[in-house]
């Protein structure tokens, strides 16, 4: 009576993913001793010999001279000697010599909530996947990375997600709230911008977006940041937009905002908002922005008191663009416009240069000349 | 004969036995015949279990392991010199030390197969302290034991081992400067291996490492590392000093890595085959049991019924390591913060499926 036993490629290195079958030392059908040399295997580290785990007969060799293997697969399968083998234990353990004792230990890893990595729990998180739901296909029934993506848009409940990005929202918000920050206001009559706006078939939002990165051109302390003692101008002007999504406040990132066209800044809005609202944002479009905008006027706010987004020092939220009663040659008038809100870092900016500053950006969005010279 | 390892030149070692077994100092060094059977036996133990280790290694068995073929003679002959009130501080490549000292290779291994860290050994009861990866940290922490020996009015001292690598690193400097001020009661055994990692001594010191001790003001000691009577007949005379308060010695061992740094490394990359080949011509052990041959101490039946004994010890440890299970997952929460962050407590339920 004998037992097969599997053995599968180990980790020959520190943290390797796989290894190239370079020869193998034994063929199918001979009989090796324990420790016998069974195979060379080359990795990314070293080309290393690898001996046998077991004695007994080499039932099949999984591969091909020449074939890379992952760690964790077949690399070889040996028929040993019963005395070593128990009942159940011919379908391949993952570790050679797994034996009754640690098969029969209490503490397996229980498999409830999905056994897997670190790396893809933390995918599953960004995509809001439940682990729960999902069946593994790894290694010992591992949930991969491919797993979940396949799994994402399945419907999965995404309760642990909402509560995950719950806390990154608040962690970020108490430490942003220790920055001693001011907000100011002005008024600004949309009439030209409505009209300019509509010309270009585009929301108001990427022409504000335009008209700030002019502004900063002018004023590029709106840019700046504080940071180890001192004041630090940026060149590039990544603007952030406060988004609200199922999850909660996102603030995806038009990167180099100031080299775009109203269009590009239009698109790129388009995208990173339906993209926040699928999930699917990439680290990279949430990381860098120098200055942010909130349009809370989409759920109708008039003005607001935003606090400062994580590496900026100016946050502009834009009110809702309604009839108001403004005052122009001395009458009474009604006029489309909004409250544009601005918080700004004390440390970098003087409430004179913010004022300045909104001045000349008021005077952008009011002016169809102006807004004319933006780039589309 | 073969040319000596590069990092050997310069000052002549202190030695008992010449690289081809012969006597070239006193041989009476205080072991009678069953010690110097016994330091052999440790020798041959070792060599048998370290070559086990690497292929357990590489059949899954444990994650990393390095390996210290060559070097026997410098851990069991200093280990051996000691007395069971001292201590040991050992970097993570002293099995053969802590073979002599009593620990449970099985309990020593479950580092390397990554079931506990440190070892669950008690080093206390085998005054064996937890393997130590950072390079070097662990002489400082020898020097620390020892003045609290000194204060204690202890009579036993610490012993550090440490690597060619580690006296580049600010510890080794700032242990042995504080060893020497306090005049502590320890002993820094340096293994000169030639080898840190892809380093060769060469580009590590510009010096011969014993000569720094002068700087320290303490006595430094060159000996042959692969003469395992040499090395420890130092070693007791550097703790006998250590008992009378006359303070720390430095001890450099000259010694070989025969093998990888660890399983993880591949030296082809970094030195020829001839340099290794030339270095087995001063094996530690061919030299020393060809001297207890000739001496009649052993013969070719003891050496013969020691092989089997050893390949069934070695099995043994082999089935132990194997059946080591895996430690329950939610130690690593729980054995690390006194109170976890909320972000482990949340990791902890999700790993438990809670």
């Amino acid at each position: 009576m004998s037992a097969e036993r599997l053995f599968s490629m180990p980790d020959l290195g520190e943290g390797l993913e796989e290894g190239e079958i370079v020869e193998w030392l034994v063929a199918e059908g001979d009989t090796v001793a324990l420790n016998q040399p069974l195979v060379e295997v080359e990795t990314a580290k070293a080309t290393v010999e690898v001996p046998s785990p077991y004695a007994g007969v080499v039932i099949s060799l999984h591969g091909p001279v020449g074939s890379t293997i992952a760690v964790g697969g077949a690399l070889a399968t040996f028929a040993v000697a019963d005395e070593v083998a128990e009942d159940g234990d011919s379908s391949g353990q993952p570790q050679p010599g797994a034996d009754a004792d640690s098969a029969a230990t209490p503490d397996q890893h229980p498999s409830r909530g999905g056994r897997t990595t670190p790396p893809v729990r933390k995918l599953a998180k960004e995509l809001g996947v439940d682990l729960a739901s999902v069946v593994g296909s790894g290694a010992d029934g591992r949930i991969t990375a491919e797993d979940v993506e396949a799994a994402r848009g399945s419907g999965a409940p995404a309760t642990s997600a909402d509560a995950a990005s719950r806390k990154v929202i608040a962690t970020n918000l108490e430490r942003q709230a220790a920055i001693p920050q001011v907000t100011t206001f002005r008024t600004v009559d949309c009439s030209a911008l409505q009209v300019f706006r509509k010309e270009l078939g585009v929301s108001p939002l990427p022409v504000v977006v335009a008209a700030l990165c002019r502004t900063i051109a002018m004023h590029p302390s709106l840019n700046a940041l504080w940071g180890d003692g001192q004041v630090t101008e940026r060149d590039r002007v990544h603007v952030g937009l406060a988004t609200d999504t199922e999850r909660g406040l996102v603030v995806p990132v038009v990167r180099d905002a100031h080299s775009l066209g109203i269009a590009d800044i239009a698109a790129e809005v388009a995208r990173l908002a339906e993209a926040a609202r699928a999930g699917s944002l990439s680290p990279a479009d949430l990381t860098g922005a120098t200055v942010a905008v909130s349009n809370t006027g989409s759920y109708g706010s008039e003005a607001g008191t935003p606090i400062l987004s994580p590496g900026t020092s100016v946050t502009l939220a834009v009110g809702v663009i309604e009839a108001r009663a403004l005052i122009a040659d001395g009458a009474v008038v009604a006029r489309p416009a909004c409250t544009l809100s601005c918080t700004f870092d004390h440390r970098v900016l003087d409430g004179a240069v913010v004022g300045r500053a909104l001045g000349d950006l008021v005077e952008v969005l009011t002016s169809a000349d102006r807004l004319g010279d933006l780039r589309r | 004969m073969a040319s000596e390892p590069h990092h050997w030149r310069g000052t002549e070692p202190r030695r008992v036995l010449a690289p081809d077994g012969s006597l070239v100092g006193d041989p009476d060094v205080g072991l009678g015949p069953d010690d110097l059977r016994a330091m052999l036996r440790f020798m041959l133990l070792a060599r048998r279990l370290d070559r086990e280790c690497i292929a357990l290694q590489r059949q899954g068995e444990l994650t990393v392991y390095p390996g210290f073929e060559g070097q026997e003679a410098a851990q069991v002959g200093s280990a051996m010199a000691l007395g069971p009130d001292d201590f040991v501080f050992p970097t993570f490549r002293e099995l053969a030390a802590a073979l002599v000292r009593g620990v449970d290779p099985v309990q020593y291994l479950a580092y390397h197969r990554g079931t506990w860290h440190g070892g669950p050994y008690d080093p206390r009861a085998t005054r064996f302290g937890p393997i130590c990866i950072p390079v070097a940290t662990q002489i400082v922490h020898g020097v620390g034991y020892a003045m609290g020996l000194a204060l204690d009015g202890v009579r036993a001292c610490s012993l550090a081992y440490f690597g060619d690598g580690s006296t580049s690193e600010g510890d080794f400097h700032e242990a042995a400067n504080l060893a020497g001020v306090f005049g502590a009661p320890t002993v820094l055994f340096c293994q000169n291996n030639g080898w840190a990692i892809s380093v060769p001594t060469a580009r590590q010191t510009a010096g011969e490492i014993w000569k720094r001790a002068e700087g320290y003001g303490f006595p430094g000691i060159r000996v042959d590392g692969n003469d395992v009577l040499a090395v420890y007949r130092e070693t007791r005379e550097a703790a006998a000093r250590a008992y009378a308060g006359e303070g720390p010695t430095l001890i450099e061992a000259l010694t070989y890595r025969v093998g990888a740094h660890s399983t993880a490394d591949d030296p082809g990359r970094y030195r020829g085959e001839d340099e290794v080949s030339d270095a087995r011509g001063f094996d530690p052990i061919a030299r020393f049991r060809s001297w207890l041959l000739a001496a009649g101490h052993i013969d070719d039946d003891l050496l013969a019924g020691w092989e089997a004994e050893i390949e069934e010890q070695v099995l043994t440890i082999r089935e132990g390591v194997i059946a080591q299970p895996p430690p329950p997952v939610e130690w690593m929460f729980d054995w690390t913060y006194a109170d976890p962050p909320s972000a482990l407590a949340v990791q902890r339920s999700e790993v438990l499926g809670g």
